[in-house]
């Protein structure tokens, strides 16, 4: 098991690397110089200006010397100053990111706690009522727009029923409720469908038989052996619906007013901000990696199989 | 078997705890700290006894940032975002006035003279005022604040203002290192001195970019005076929610006397639909009209009396880039204005504003609606077309940043005369990128008034030198140029408005070098309980006169 984690843990690093060089290489190759833009279109015609900070943020080096820079800096946790909000990337970063993780694990939680009941009624009761309206019902879920499913809630629970605010984060825990039950609602629906077709895929197999004829109670049939085995890809699916969470809905973020990771990425990338673009990229790719190694670990401890590979 | 399933639940559980514990949810307060609050004198006394203690009067603007500002260093952005809370924050010499007209009124300088040959101006500040820290505003402050503007390492966008102070290209330019121009006289009096007898210079003086720092609170922050601003002005900095909200406070030391508002919340929304919901449930005292939602409002009985509609100083213009074929022949360029049915677009898609002739706007001096118009007529535009030789029409481009209405149904009525318009999309930043560069063959943007005087329109886009982007590269006309510069040291006004006409019948009559569109309003809906608010021309407000009824 130690080995199989160690193997996992240095399978990160040239994954890692490689991230690093296409985020630092996309930010070179897209027009629209990030010194002008900072600098807004009335000034950029001082070109003395213009040379001078492109020199201080040593964006007039050679891209071999600067990418050198760049590495050496986020390995020791410094990832530049932001040209938009002149503070440090890692700090502007950290301070939305608990924000961003609240809301994230509030959304994973409604999510988790409507789709797989649901999924689950749906595949044990196949073919009946529950499973046809739940899956119709899962089907327009993902299908739906999830800004406006926002706009909807916010017209009915906050407009029309004034239960919560319509945005922003003055109102402590209840301005997370609309936000989370969004998120949530859209991304319940796929682990519905999900949950569904991974029980119903290990119901049919063999060993569920066998337990059956043993004359196991179906509650253990279900709670012991079917779900653990359906659990692997459904694992699979949640951490990476989760680490999109952690990495920031933007338009979440946008609509319910709430300053979180993904609305920073995005005015950044607007702003040419470049060593906050390639901070925030940076950091999104060590979220999922980070996990993904979990959810390995965890698979190693579900299947044996696995962690022998 | 059990008990590695227990541990995996366990391992489980313990990440998930970690994780909360690790990064605490940060929803109930703000992520960052706030900023200390500076010391204030004690308050005056004598309350009538009748009064119970009153609610604080806090108002909350929505209408002003739809995204976060860099910092609240005024010097280090220019935009109507950071014109709006830098006028609150800061003084400047002069302001404009409180219910929006463009009269210069003193701010931070009581007095002033202007010398015979109108190149020397000199300012008398007022006395015993105190910055939001403490320290009391001397001229070695406003030497400070000038010198900091024109620092090449400053970069600061707004060091186009003020162009004509002795010595500001030297030093702007790395040549010198203090602007011999600006000069301490004594503790209250300020002198600046001119190349040329610069008639727009005190209007320039009002722009919110030029408000007072204090040179000691600079000095100590450094890099982080961006998030430790110390002004002058009626309100100042409380807490800053970065990504959320902006929130002042009010100065009670305010030398006019402290402000009838305790607290501002200035809150970033982003999502025009979001706002008008939040404002209409009522958490928002005061936002924008979104285009979608204005026939709504006005048709709705609650709503129709709190729309507040205010002509703005701007000009909307078609830009046509005079050295591409075949835009470089006049014909063309006045069949294109010919073919573009403004008025439609106007009643159709935009709903407000009214059709611009010239590039002023009226309420700006010098306003002469007296120009040739280019009123439209297809058949006329044709005529042109056929004349120069493309009966059958031709093909050119227009930039884009966003989608936009305007330019699809323009891009129909050039359809109607030959002229194919292919648009290209490009976002922002590789916009102003093309723009300066020359690029493409026309766009479509508008020019906000900084200030009161038309120097600022003629100037800063008509202007051929230096490369400012609006007129970098897409029209090039000597005799223009020369009039611009001579009107701007032309001290007569009458005078200044006859050369300001001349330059307008050359560009406009004589060359057609962009069509102007229109002139728009701009637009606030305020809650009923809201009083003192005004919107001025130049789309920047005054917290001060705002008042709050209870409800």
């Amino acid at each position: 098991m130690r080995t199989y984690i160690i193997r996992r843990i240095l399978q990160m690093i040239p994954v890692f690397l490689l991230v690093t060089i296409i985020a630092f290489g996309l930010m070179n190759i897209v027009p629209g110089d990030p010194v002008v833009t900072m600098l807004g279109p009335r000034a950029a015609s001082q070109k003395n200006m213009v040379e001078r900070i492109r020199h201080e943020y040593g964006l007039d080096q050679p891209l071999i010397v600067q990418y050198v820079r760049f590495l050496s800096g986020v390995l020791h946790g410094d990832f530049g100053r932001s040209f938009f909000y002149h503070q440090p990337v890692l700090d502007l970063i950290l301070e939305r990111f608990p924000l961003t993780i609240t809301l994230a694990i509030l959304a994973m939680i409604v999510d988790l706690a409507i789709g797989i009941p649901a999924g689950t009624i749906s595949a044990l009761k196949q073919y009946s009522i529950w499973d046809y309206s739940g899956m119709i019902v899962a089907l327009i879920g993902v299908s739906m727009p999830v800004f406006w499913l926002a706009l909807l809630l916010q017209m009915l629970f906050a407009y029309q029923l004034g239960w919560l605010p319509v945005s922003g984060l003055s109102e402590g825990w209840r301005s997370l409720v609309l936000p989370a039950v969004t998120l949530g609602l859209v991304g319940s629906a796929s682990t519905a469908r999900m949950t569904r077709s991974c029980l119903l895929e290990v119901l049919r197999d063999d060993y569920v038989r066998t337990a059956r004829a043993k004359g196991l109670a179906e509650r253990l049939v279900i709670g012991r052996h079917v779900f653990r085995n359906a659990l692997i890809p459904l694992v699979t699916m949640e951490a990476i619906g989760f680490g999109a969470y952690l990495t920031g809905v933007a338009f979440i973020e946008i609509v319910f007013g709430l300053p979180g990771v993904g609305k920073l990425l995005l005015d950044a990338t607007f702003n040419r901000d470049l060593f906050l673009i390639q901070g925030d990229v940076i950091f999104t790719a060590f979220i999922f990696l980070s996990v993904n190694l979990i959810v390995d670990i965890l698979y190693g401890f579900l299947d044996p199989r696995i962690r022998y590979q | 078997m059990r008990s590695k399933k227990q541990l995996s639940i366990l391992l489980a559980l313990l990440l998930i705890v970690a994780l909360l514990i690790g990064c605490g949810p940060a929803a109930e307060e703000p992520t960052d700290e706030p900023v200390e609050e500076p010391a204030q004198a004690a308050e005056a006394t004598a309350p009538p006894q009748e009064v119970p203690a009153a609610e604080p009067k806090v108002f909350r603007d929505g209408a002003l940032l739809n995204q976060d500002l860099s910092g609240l260093d005024p010097q280090s952005e220019m935009s109507l975002a950071m014109y709006g809370v830098a006028r609150n924050i800061y003084s400047t010499l002069v302001r404009l006035g409180y219910e929006g007209d463009l009269d210069i009124h003193p701010d931070l300088a009581e007095t002033w003279d202007i010398s015979d040959d109108g190149k020397i101006y000199t300012f008398h500040l007022r006395q015993g005022v105190k910055f939001h820290t403490g320290q009391e505003v001397t001229a070695d402050d406003v030497k400070f604040t000038f010198e900091r503007l024109y620092d090449p390492e400053m970069a600061s966008p707004a060091s186009m203002f003020g162009a004509f102070i002795v010595g500001v290209q030297d030093k702007l330019e790395g040549n010198a290192t203090e602007v011999p121009g600006i000069k301490v006289v004594d503790k209250y009096t300020v002198e600046f001195t001119l190349s040329q007898p610069y008639g727009a210079f005190l209007a320039e003086l009002v722009t919110p970019s030029l408000g007072i720092l204090c040179q000691e609170e600079v000095e100590k922050w450094g890099a982080d005076y961006l998030v430790h601003p110390s002004g002058t002005g009626p309100f100042m900095l409380n807490e800053w929610v970065r990504g959320e909200k902006l929130v002042l406070e009010a100065n009670p030391d305010y030398y006019e006397g402290a402000p009838a508002l305790d607290t501002v919340e200035i809150i970033i929304i982003e999502d025009e639909a979001t706002g008008i919901l939040k404002f209409e449930n009522g958490e928002l005292d005061v936002y924008g009209v979104p285009s979608a939602d204005l026939d709504r409002l006005m048709a709705d009985p609650k709503w129709k009396d709190q729309i507040i509609s205010v002509p703005a100083l701007d000009t909307y213009y078609f830009q046509l880039n005079n050295f591409s074929p075949p835009l470089d022949d006049v014909r063309v360029r006045k069949a294109i204005a010919h073919a573009i049915d403004r008025q439609a677009i106007l009643d159709t898609i935009i709903k407000t504003g009214e059709l611009a002739y010239t590039v002023l706007p009226p309420g700006m001096p010098c306003y002469n609606p007296d120009i040739a118009h280019y009123d439209y007529d297809p058949d006329t535009a044709r005529d042109l077309l056929k004349e120069a030789g493309y009966e059958d029409g031709f093909t050119m481009k227009v930039l884009q940043r966003s989608q936009s209405d305007v330019v699809d149904a323009i891009v129909a009525q050039l359809a109607e005369v030959g002229i194919t318009l292919e648009q290209e999309m490009v976002e922002r930043s590789a916009f102003w990128d093309i723009v300066y560069k020359g690029q493409t063959d026309s766009y479509y943007l508008s020019w906000w008034a900084d200030f009161g005087d038309p120097h600022n329109f003629f100037y800063y886009i008509w202007r051929s030198e230096p490369e400012t982007e609006e007129s970098k590269n897409m029209y090039v006309n000597a005799e223009v140029d020369e009039l611009i510069d001579q009107a701007a040291v032309t001290t007569d006004p009458d005078e200044r408005c006859q050369l300001y006409h001349q330059i307008e019948q050359i560009g406009i009559e004589q060359d057609a070098q962009r069509v102007w569109m229109w002139h728009l309003e701009t637009q606030r809906i305020v809650q009923p309980w809201v009083k003192g608010f005004y919107l001025p021309p130049t789309d920047v407000t005054f917290y001060y006169p705002i008042d709050i009824e209870s409800h």
